[in-house]
């Protein structure tokens, strides 16, 4: 019975259980809304992509927001990127379009050719002596380099310094490019003559009181080794331009002075007047540039004692004797313009090719050409083109030429001189061929002085063709002289505000209008006009492609047919100010570095930028010119 | 006999006299067109409107000089070796540039000695006509005359001293002239003329660029270029201050 009541229990206990203890089920509630799709966008990235240089995949992930199934900017929450390995190595066959390019070798070899220069310029064999030095950003010191540099000093018997007046660092490319043309070639790709030596450097031109410097003041920087003021001559900074009384005291030495003093024979040359400031730096000492010869100095200097730029320059042995008590023979060669200088103020004393009805300058009533030719009888002055050629190199002992009133022509233009005129070229090889026979050898000064007077007067071509005929010079002073002995120096007192411009395509002719890449006819500018590569910075610029003005309201007629005004000063315009009465000129000097480039023995100190002064301690330490000159004196 | 020989003989003295006298005339005519001083008037007239402008025109020997009161400039050419060599004296400042051969001012080069010498070319006066000629000697006045393309051209010249008097062109209402209003042949006053001006300072065309601290000459030079608004000096910010006055 007992089991039965328990399994009626069990039954009774299972039948309960089996009820479920939860509620019937209620209703379904509303549905909610749908959730936001989330979306993600992969983006392919090509080789150069600032996240993936060597291409690869943007991955960018978000919510569609707005649900229009794109994913747009400001839905994005998530961005990752998966890029492509970058080469690790490349292989010389992926480099092939740079290994075979012409440029590319080319320069592989001028690096292989300019380490040798190097070693061989400084006397070192191997890289790991010189390595430090080249790398260093400081100068530190290296003994073995030391040594090396040492031996050069004095190692120089002779010195060439070439000054392009004006010539910058625009001038020098852009003449490059003309001789190019001039030889048929595009130009760009052509090299002056000095552009091959293989030692440049920078020189800061400005003047002690100027940022934009003169010639005055920077000639003399760069034969005395000390910078000083705009406009004076061979003195220092403590001079007052304009003041005689202040000259004393102030005056600096040259090398031209300490070559005489050391036995060396020296010249000068220059296309301008040989008493213009850049000759004139060599020989005098002078608180004005304009000092030129006494007709231009006011009477107060005169009178307190001051000379003249001329007659210093036929007084230089005297007065060089008296103030280093020394015995020098004077200067071997002197070659330029500026006669008027030179000669009285009266017609009878006009030269045979005088283009003015009076020539001379002078009111001192003094013939310095005579006096000259008094002093060294066994000189020889000359003022034409058939006296130059004259001259017998070989057993001429010293020449004084001077072959116009005022600046020589300009190379482009010497075909016009009355009785005609040398070329500088010309005139640096029978300078060379006449200092060459002293033994002791010689300092020669060429001046191309009309670069900056071809400027000046916005005539680029002839500022050009005058720098391409000063690297005819140069080089025929390369070809006359050994590399080993001499050391010439090229380089410019100032540069010019010329510059070259516009997007000309290549080979486009320097001095022509600009012709875009691409196309055949000149650009315009804005006003519709062409323009010129080459120009002026300063003030208006001029345009001048050919454009007659066209007949004013007046009716101008010409007298001997044409239509020209036989007035051409508009008289309802006072003052001189304006435009027809302004002799149109004359942009100014630049204040930019001008490049110096040397060969020869110490040529390569003039590396780096220097100050403008420094060339004449390159030359002084290469010819050992102080020294030579202390123990000459001693 | 006696008196055929003293026919003859006065005859040929006065045929010595009349040459002699030919010569003289000639050298009087050679000093005279070499040393001059011709005022000249120019003016221009187009309808109502007319204007004047002055000229004096100074001879010596190979110089030639175009003096302009109004402007106190005086442009002076000297002819040497068939060259012609420009000097441009400013008057007012004694001070004066001069140019060489071959130099151009302007954009233009001055070889024409005779169209500065003359105020005309011979080559000119010859495609007019010749319609009279009065006086002899020196003082010969030959009248030229041309009507060409609605052109009515006048001119009176001296021949023996190269001397305009007048010159006319007439076109429509427009018409322009020359006339000379006085002429000397006073050496003294021509010599005085040239001497004043020779001393007065002269820089090379070429060398005008030289000297930075002359006012006279930087005047003259296409100095710079202005940025707009630019005073060159700026704050520690680098922000322009303006105008700055030492």
């Amino acid at each position: 019975m007992k089991a039965f009541k328990y399994s009626v229990l069990a039954l009774a206990m299972a039948g309960l259980t089996a009820c479920s203890l939860d509620g019937d089920d209620g209703a379904d509630g509303t549905d909610g809304n749908n959730g936001l799709n989330s979306l993600t966008v992969q983006t392919e990235l090509a080789t150069g992509d600032a996240n993936c240089p060597n291409s690869g995949v943007r991955f960018d992930s978000g919510l569609d927001s707005n649900a229009d199934g794109a994913l747009g900017e400001d839905e994005i929450t998530d961005t990752s990127y998966v890029c492509v390995q970058a080469n690790t190595q490349v292989d010389n066959s992926e480099l092939l379009t740079s290994l075979n390019n012409d440029y590319f070798v080319a320069g592989q070899a001028e690096v292989e050719a300019n380490k040798n220069v190097w070693l061989q310029a400084t006397g070192t064999s191997s890289t790991e002596s010189t390595r430090n030095l080249t790398s260093n950003t400081t100068v530190t010191k290296h003994e073995s380099l030391e040594a090396a540099v040492a031996q050069l000093n004095g190692k120089a018997k002779n010195v060439i310094l070439f000054v392009g007046d004006g010539m910058g660092v625009s001038t020098v490319t852009a003449a490059r490019i003309l001789e190019g043309q001039m030889n048929g070639d595009s130009g760009e790709e052509n090299q002056l003559s000095f552009d091959r030596f293989p030692f440049a450097g920078l020189s800061k031109t400005y003047n002690v009181d100027a940022q934009t410097p003169d010639s005055a003041g920077t000639m003399s920087a760069m034969m005395s080794g000390v910078k000083t003021d705009v406009g004076v001559i061979g003195v220092s900074e403590d001079v007052v331009r304009g003041d005689c009384s202040t000259v004393a005291g102030t005056e600096l030495v040259t090398a031209l002075e300490l070559a005489e003093l050391a036995g060396k024979s020296t010249g000068i040359v220059s296309t301008a007047r040989i008493t213009h400031a850049t000759p004139a730096a060599t020989y005098a000492k002078s608180a004005d540039r304009n000092w030129e010869d006494d007709g231009d100095m006011p009477a107060e200097a005169i009178e307190a004692g001051c000379s003249d730029i001329a007659s210093q320059l036929v007084g230089f042995e005297a007065a060089t004797e008296a103030r280093f008590g020394a015995d020098i023979d004077g200067i071997e060669v002197v070659m330029g313009g500026g006669r008027r200088s030179f000669l009285p103020r009266d017609e009878a004393f006009n030269s045979p090719d005088a283009v003015s009805s009076v020539e001379g300058d002078r009111t001192d009533g003094r013939d310095l050409t005579a006096e000259w030719a008094t002093q060294y009888p066994n000189g020889v002055y000359i003022y034409d083109q058939a006296g130059f050629d004259g001259l017998d190199t070989e057993t001429t002992e010293r020449v004084f030429a001077l072959f116009n009133e005022s600046h020589m022509q300009y190379e482009a233009d010497r075909a016009n001189d009355v009785a005609g005129e040398p070329s500088i070229a010309e005139m640096t090889e029978t300078a060379i061929n006449v200092l060459n026979n002293n033994n002791d050898g010689f300092f020669l000064m060429v001046e191309s002085g009309r670069i900056d007077h071809g400027h000046h007067a916005g005539s680029a071509y002839n500022a050009l063709t005058d720098t391409v005929a000063l690297a005819e010079a140069v080089a025929v002073a390369d070809e006359l002289t050994n590399d080993d002995d001499t050391l010439i120096i090229v380089t410019a007192d100032h540069g010019h505000v010329f510059t070259i411009a516009g997007y000309p395509k290549r080979g486009n002719p320097i001095l022509g209008k600009v012709v875009n890449v691409g196309a055949e006819e000149a650009a315009t500018a804005a006003d519709g006009m062409p323009y010129t590569t080459v120009g002026y910075m300063n003030g208006n610029g001029f345009r001048n492609l050919g454009a007659e003005t066209d007949a004013d309201e007046g009716y101008n007629y010409d007298l001997a047919a044409g239509r020209q005004d036989i007035t051409d000063v508009d008289t309802t315009t006072p003052g001189y100010h304006q435009e027809a009465l302004v002799p149109l000129s004359s942009e100014t000097h630049s204040g930019e570095d001008v490049g110096i480039y040397a060969k020869g023995p110490g040529a390569f100190l003039i590396n780096s930028t220097n100050e403008q002064s420094v060339i004449f301690h390159v030359m002084d330490f290469a010819a050992d010119l102080t020294e030579q000159a202390n123990s000459a004196v001693e | 006999m006696k008196k055929i020989v003293l026919t003859l003989s006065s005859l040929l003295l006065s045929a010595s006299a009349f040459a002699t006298g030919d010569s003289t005339s000639a050298q009087q005519c050679d000093a005279q067109k070499n040393w001059a001083h011709a005022e000249y008037t120019f003016t221009e007239k187009h309808g109502e409107k007319q204007s004047q402008k002055h000229l004096g025109l100074w001879r010596k020997p190979n110089v030639v000089a175009h003096e302009y009161p109004a402007n106190n400039i005086t442009q002076m050419w000297e002819h040497v070796h068939e060259r012609v060599k420009a000097t441009r004296f400013f008057d007012s400042h004694a001070r004066a540039i001069e140019y060489q051969p071959g130099e151009a001012i302007h954009g233009r080069v001055d070889s024409d000695w005779e169209y500065r010498n003359q105020l005309i070319k011979d080559a000119f006066i010859s495609q007019l006509t010749k319609v009279s000629s009065r006086g002899e000697g020196c003082a010969q006045e030959d009248r030229y005359h041309l009507e060409k393309d609605n052109e009515t051209i006048d001119l009176v010249w001296m021949p023996a001293q190269d001397l305009l008097v007048s010159f006319s062109v007439k076109r429509g209402d427009k018409e322009i002239r020359w006339q000379q209003d006085a002429v000397n042949h006073d050496e003294q006053a021509i010599k005085a003329f040239f001497a004043k001006r020779s001393e007065f300072q002269t820089t090379d065309f070429a060398d005008i660029g030289d000297d930075h601290t002359d006012p006279f000459l930087t005047n003259m030079v296409h100095q710079g270029f202005i940025e707009a608004g630019a005073s060159g000096f700026y704050d520690a910010n680098g922000n322009a201050i303006g105008e700055h006055h030492h």
